[in-house]
């Protein structure tokens, strides 16, 4: 470590690391600004078309989980990434409305059909939705709807009615894109930082 | 051992004005926990500089967090406080907003490397 510190050659990598390291990141904010930017734009635009009470996190689905979280690698740097459940938001899947309680309650609700079937079928009639022919169908074909039902009430869209502007459509994109370079972002001050006080050591080493 | 600690932080917190947050919900970094904690807040013109900080503070001492990101408008508001934070993680970035665009002499990273060259 003493030769790693006092050589000037292995500081002037160091610098020259952090300096490209300084540049990835002053470039990687100024690309994740243009696009924050025009997701705003996008966003502010929806707003105007369909109300700007209409849409705001008050709108946000208070059983709703995280569908972009992040996965942080064991690797040295290290290593986060975006993990996101993409067919979640691209399968903007229309069937299904009223939240998680389709999901989580989906096979409880086929248990309680069958008990009513068998007990009272009135109430079979009544307690199902549009989605009454599908759940009828046997097992193996509802597993596809039920995992296409529980799609499309994840994705956030869906808080805002079935048919939301194609600006929100826009915005949403926009922000998934602005996501992930915020996460590099995020990355990048690690190394940032990792290097520079990689650097401070030497630098010390040096005049000591 | 601290690499498998940081596997249980997967979510992304976010304090911001409405615009951001709604952006960032829509991109789908909300989640409320089973203490009904959300992981972010909605930051207006009546919402104090108590309440910032208080959901700055909850966020970085959770374990489940990774990244909290801050509007730069917010965050000098409670400029000390994020000049003091120096743990890894959660990871503190901030972003600019709709109404205030980024700028880079309030960036905390570059702040840093230019204290490193005496600047």
């Amino acid at each position: 470590m003493s030769e790693k510190t006092s050589n000037p050659a292995s500081i002037d990598n160091q610098l020259f690391e952090l300096f490209d390291c300084v540049a990835e990141y002053q470039q990687l904010r100024s690309s994740s600004n243009i696009l924050l930017r025009q997701a705003f734009f996008d966003l502010a635009s929806a707003k105007r078309s369909a109300g700007y009470q209409w849409i705001s996190p008050d709108l946000y689905s208070g059983r709703a989980h995280a569908i972009a979280t992040v996965s942080i690698g064991e690797e040295h740097p290290i290593d986060m990434r975006v993990v996101r459940n993409n067919s979640r938001i691209d399968n903007g899947n229309e069937k299904g409305q009223g939240g998680d309680r389709e999901k989580t309650d989906g096979g409880l609700k086929r248990r309680s059909r069958r008990r009513l079937s068998s007990d009272e079928s009135e109430h079979a009639k009544l307690t199902a939705s549009g989605d009454e022919d599908e759940e009828d169908l046997p097992g193996d074909t509802e597993k596809p709807d039920k995992k296409q039902r529980s799609v499309a009430v994840n994705d956030p869209l869906l808080w805002f009615g079935m048919l939301v502007p194609p600006t929100l459509k826009a915005a949403q994109s926009g922000f998934v894109s602005s996501l992930d370079k915020f996460v590099q972002l995020a990355q990048l001050k690690h190394r940032l930082v990792q290097q520079q006080q990689a650097l401070q050591e030497a630098m010390a080493g040096t005049t000591a | 051992m601290a690499q498998a600690a940081h596997k249980d932080r997967t979510l992304i917190a976010a304090i911001g004005d409405e615009d951001t947050i709604t952006g960032l919900l829509l991109a789908g970094i909300g989640d409320i926990d089973s203490h009904q904690r959300p992981n972010f807040l909605v930051v207006d013109a009546k919402t104090t500089q108590t309440t910032i900080y208080e959901a700055f503070t909850s966020f970085t001492q959770r374990k489940d967090i990774a990244i909290v990101l801050i509007n730069q408008h917010i965050a000098n508001d409670i400029r000390v406080v994020l000049d003091a934070y120096s743990a890894a993680f959660p990871t503190v970035l901030e972003i600019p907003s709709k109404e205030h665009p980024y700028d880079p002499s309030k960036d905390s990273v570059l702040k840093r490397v230019q204290l490193l060259f005496g600047d």
